[in-house]
């Protein structure tokens, strides 16, 4: 498989930062109540997470080892800064939606710990496509959770109301953490059974090979 | 309002209504990743309610009478990590001449504080001053309310964060499936305290 | 280590570089700062955003202080772009003490409308405030009528509109209060009626006319009227001209009266009686409307003893017209007649000069230069409606480009065409940016480059001349 697409999946689904490495679970929880706040969160991420993974890959040569957390937390949090200015001005209501939570993703672990473990290590467009594999596999945690928590505790769905009735619980902070439970279950167990299978199909085929080598032999 | 009605008032929206990890969800990573042993997590609490006091102590005045007066507000995201970076290392520091076995319990979760959402989160709450006075009921902010708010803030923290672990030593004994076993387990826990703490909103 | 070997330690490197990206990052931070710079005013309008739909607040001081009016006060007035009027007011009576909306009033081309939003902001402490559900506050909005005629509100329908959940009484009156509150500050201080405002006064035979077109000059109110048939003859229309409260002219363009009484009511030239007459004289030939029936004996008794039979329904509905204009003429010179609308591409007409002559208005005008041609001069004819001729008396387009507008005879072109035709050609102003597209989707196919401005800007003229001809018939 081609590298990009190997770092692709791995940032989406094998390394799902939200249901696998259960990096960022702050924004996780308080910005999933309906879909769009999930999608506007997940996607602010992205873009910031995009962005650092390339800066800091360029500057990886040039910034000392003995700084590097430092000059990291810099780069994320003048880009965070950034973001917010250009909310406040061009989408305040994902501004508000989002509240304290946009300062936040200064420490959100996903950003900090994808330029640790990668882009400080790699060249630039692979730490690209990590971040933004990364991010979007964010978004779509983000975006699932969302949608089950707005379509159960609301009944709407990106603001459309589809049903009238809701269970309010999925709409609180105690419903927040239940669905987050629940959605780490049901990945971990969809992603082990299907990395499982995959390896007995490869242990198949290495031992179809083996007694084929045999028999020719 | 005198200072006993202040004090219920903050202590009740800090630690019970808005609280920071079952309410506001912040500072998620070290309640689930410390909350392992009753100990640690004690220990955990209070290191994280020191910093979060003298965070705020800093970050509030250099915000009120620093960046804003000299118009580069926006610079504050920058300034506040610096200074929660800077007071991480000094307690690391201290930790590590006066309380040495301490130290060594909290290993590496000790520098993990400085990536705390908790505490970046209680900097950054307590200057937006229309959401403060919206929360505690008051009619104006001054850095002591702002303290006490980071005092109750890291207790209700340190509340959260002990009766989770003490739920989770009793679940390591209980032999569960492993699809739920960890992460999920820990969550459902997490809400159902959760829901309890809910109670208090309704006050 | 001495100085020397501290510049060329690693730790100095390491700091060095540290420095070096937070300055950096700092100087980037100042300059998106500038760029994504929110100023606090738009901050506190946007604000409003959650209480309008479409519409934002241009300016939102228009009431310095609190301003007391029946059982509560008026805390903050709103201007917003399309007109309306956004009132926060805080009424008193509730069960706690007080409860604040905001009251959006609509207001159309300068003419109060009613209440279009009432929305709850706070109260203090009123604990059955969730009874009161949307469909509550929306009723506030749909007794209009009732509110432009000077109705209050109040929980007790004998004291004005009943708006009242059962079970909140006491949340109910506050906020009725305190939509009254800003209802009283809307006509009184907006509205200019003063404190002591007198409901809207019905006008005198109002029930007799309908279709009532006015056109104010001056002292001069000129009445288009038809009176509704009284009796056997058919509806009659009118045109009157009032001046100092007489009837200055007075025609009759439409006689309904029966075939076998047009003779009978012929007889009196009205059109030479109405001239100086008043509104007392006229009243007291037939009565006034409302107070005492209109007596078909006055008719018999004043200067028309020759109409014994037949033609009295004619003349006392032609009393009744000339009745009509001199009556209510204070009422319209103090109320003005509001224009039906705007006058449409104003900002693409640099001047413009009517001559009125009957059902036809002749403009000379001038179109301002859109894209690379000059300014257009145009004089063209409206006669109802249509354009009756049209001429280019200064022609803008560039050299290059003449013989490609040339193309077109637009003088011939544009005979017959109404505003609906070319207003679909170029866009409506305002509503619609004029979309060159347009012009070549029309019988200007031939003109596929070039001289499209020119096009328009011919097209302009000839929308502004019919689109704002009853304006100025």
């Amino acid at each position: 498989m081609n590298k990009y697409a190997k770092i692709s999946i791995n940032g989406l689904v094998w390394n799902n930062p939200t249901f696998k490495l259960m990096l960022g679970m702050c924004a996780t929880l308080a910005l999933t109540t309906t879909a769009v706040n999930g999608i506007g969160m997940g996607l602010t991420v992205t873009v910031i997470l995009l962005l650092s993974n390339v800066l800091i890959s360029l500057l990886r040569k040039a910034i000392p080892s003995s700084v590097r957390i430092p000059a990291y937390v810099v780069i994320i949090a003048t880009l965070v800064t950034i973001v917010r200015m250009v909310l406040f001005k061009y989408l305040p209501d994902l501004y508000d939606a989002m509240g304290v939570f946009l300062p936040l993703i200064v420490v959100n672990c996903i950003i900090l710990g994808r330029a640790e473990a990668f882009a400080s290590k790699n060249p630039v467009l692979d730490s690209a496509v990590d971040g933004l594999a990364t991010g979007l596999g964010f978004t779509l945690a983000l975006t699932t959770m969302g949608i089950i928590r707005e379509l159960l505790g609301k009944g709407s769905l990106f603001g459309i109301q589809i049903m009238n009735f809701s269970i309010g619980f999925f709409s609180s902070s105690a419903g927040a953490f239940f669905v987050y439970g629940i959605c780490i279950m049901l990945f971990t167990q969809i992603s082990e059974s299907i990395q499982l299978s995959r390896k007995e199909k490869q242990g198949r085929e290495l031992r179809k090979n083996l007694l084929n080598q045999e028999v020719q032999a | 309002m005198n200072f006993f009605t202040l004090l219920v008032a903050v202590l009740v929206s800090a630690v019970f209504v808005n609280n920071f990890i079952l309410v506001q969800f912040l500072g998620i990573c070290p309640f689930l990743g410390v909350s392992k042993k009753t100990s640690s997590a004690f220990g955990m609490g209070m290191a994280v309610t020191v910093v979060m006091v003298l965070a705020t102590l800093v970050t509030y005045p250099l915000y009120q009478f620093v960046l804003v007066p000299l118009n580069i507000a926006y610079l504050e995201i920058i300034f506040f990590i610096f200074v929660i970076a800077a007071l991480v290392q000094m307690l690391e520091k201290i930790l590590q001449k006066f309380i040495p076995s301490l130290y060594s319990t909290m290993g590496i979760y000790l520098p993990l504080i400085t990536t705390n959402c908790a505490i970046l989160g209680v900097a950054e709450l307590v200057i937006d001053e229309a959401q403060m006075l919206k929360a505690l009921g008051i009619a104006s902010m001054n850095l002591g309310v702002a303290l006490l708010y980071a005092v109750f803030a890291g207790l209700g923290f340190t509340l959260a964060i002990v009766i989770m672990s003490g739920l989770r030593e009793k679940m390591d004994k209980l032999r569960l499936p492993k699809a739920i076993a960890g992460a999920p387990i820990t969550m459902i826990a997490a809400c159902f305290m959760a829901m309890a703490f809910y109670v208090f909103t309704l006050i | 280590m001495t100085v020397k070997q501290f510049f060329k330690s690693a730790a100095f490197k390491a700091l060095a570089v540290l420095l070096s990206i937070t300055v950096v990052c700092g100087g980037v931070l100042a300059v998106a700062n500038d760029l994504f710079y929110v100023s606090e005013e738009e901050v506190n309008l946007r604000s409003y955003s959650k209480l309008l739909d479409n519409d934002k607040v241009v300016d939102d001081k228009l009431l310095t202080e609190p301003y007391a009016s029946g059982d509560g006060v008026v805390n903050k007035v709103a201007l917003t772009e399309k007109g309306d009027y956004l009132v926060q007011a805080t009424g008193d009576g509730g069960y706690k003490g007080s409860v604040t909306v905001w009251v959006l009033f609509g207001f159309e081309n300068g003419k109060f409308k009613g209440i279009k939003k009432v929305q709850y902001a706070s109260d203090e402490g009123e604990t059955l405030m969730a009874n009161l559900t949307s469909a509550y506050y929306q009723n506030f909005a749909n007794h209009n009528e009732e509110v432009l005629a000077g109705g209050i509100f109040s929980v007790d329908s004998s004291e004005g509109i009943c708006n009242v959940v059962t079970g909140t009484t006491k949340s109910s009156t506050a906020i009725a209060n305190a939509v009254n509150s800003a209802l009283g500050y809307v006509r009184a201080v907006i509205l200019g009626q003063g404190d002591n405002p007198t409901p809207e006064q019905p006008k005198l035979y109002e029930k007799n006319v309908k279709d009532v077109n006015v056109k104010i000059s001056g002292n001069t109110v000129t009445y288009t009227l038809t009176v509704k048939a009284l009796g056997d003859p058919d509806n009659f229309d009118f045109k009157i001209a009032v001046t100092d409260g007489k009837i200055d002219s007075f025609e009759i363009t439409k006689n309904g009266t029966t075939d076998s009484y047009l003779g009978a009511f012929g007889k009196v030239d009205f059109s030479t009686y109405m001239v100086g007459k008043t509104y007392a004289e006229l009243s007291a030939l037939i009565g006034k409307d409302g107070t005492e029936q209109i007596k078909t004996s006055y008719v018999e008794s004043g200067s028309f003893n020759t109409l014994t039979t037949g033609a009295s329904y004619s003349c006392i509905m032609t009393l009744i017209a000339g009745a009509y204009a001199t009556g209510n003429y204070e009422a319209y010179l103090a109320e003005g007649s509001a224009p039906a609308h705007p006058v449409y591409y104003a900002e693409n007409v640099k001047s413009a000069t009517q001559e009125v002559d009957g059902n036809t208005v002749t403009y000379t005008l001038t179109v301002k230069a859109l894209g690379d041609p000059d300014n257009f001069d145009f004089k063209i004819a409206v006669t109802d409606g249509k354009i009756d001729s049209f001429e280019i008396t200064k022609n803008g387009t560039t050299d290059s480009y003449l013989d490609a507008f040339g193309k077109v005879d637009f003088s011939t072109y544009m005979v017959g065409k109404t505003y609906a035709e070319l207003s679909a050609l170029i866009g409506m102003d305002g509503t619609e940016k004029i979309k060159t597209s347009y012009v070549e989707s029309g019988s200007f196919n031939t003109l596929t480059t070039g001289a499209s401005y020119s096009c328009i800007m011919t097209l302009i003229a000839g929308a502004y001349a019919t689109g704002n001809y009853d304006l100025y018939v």
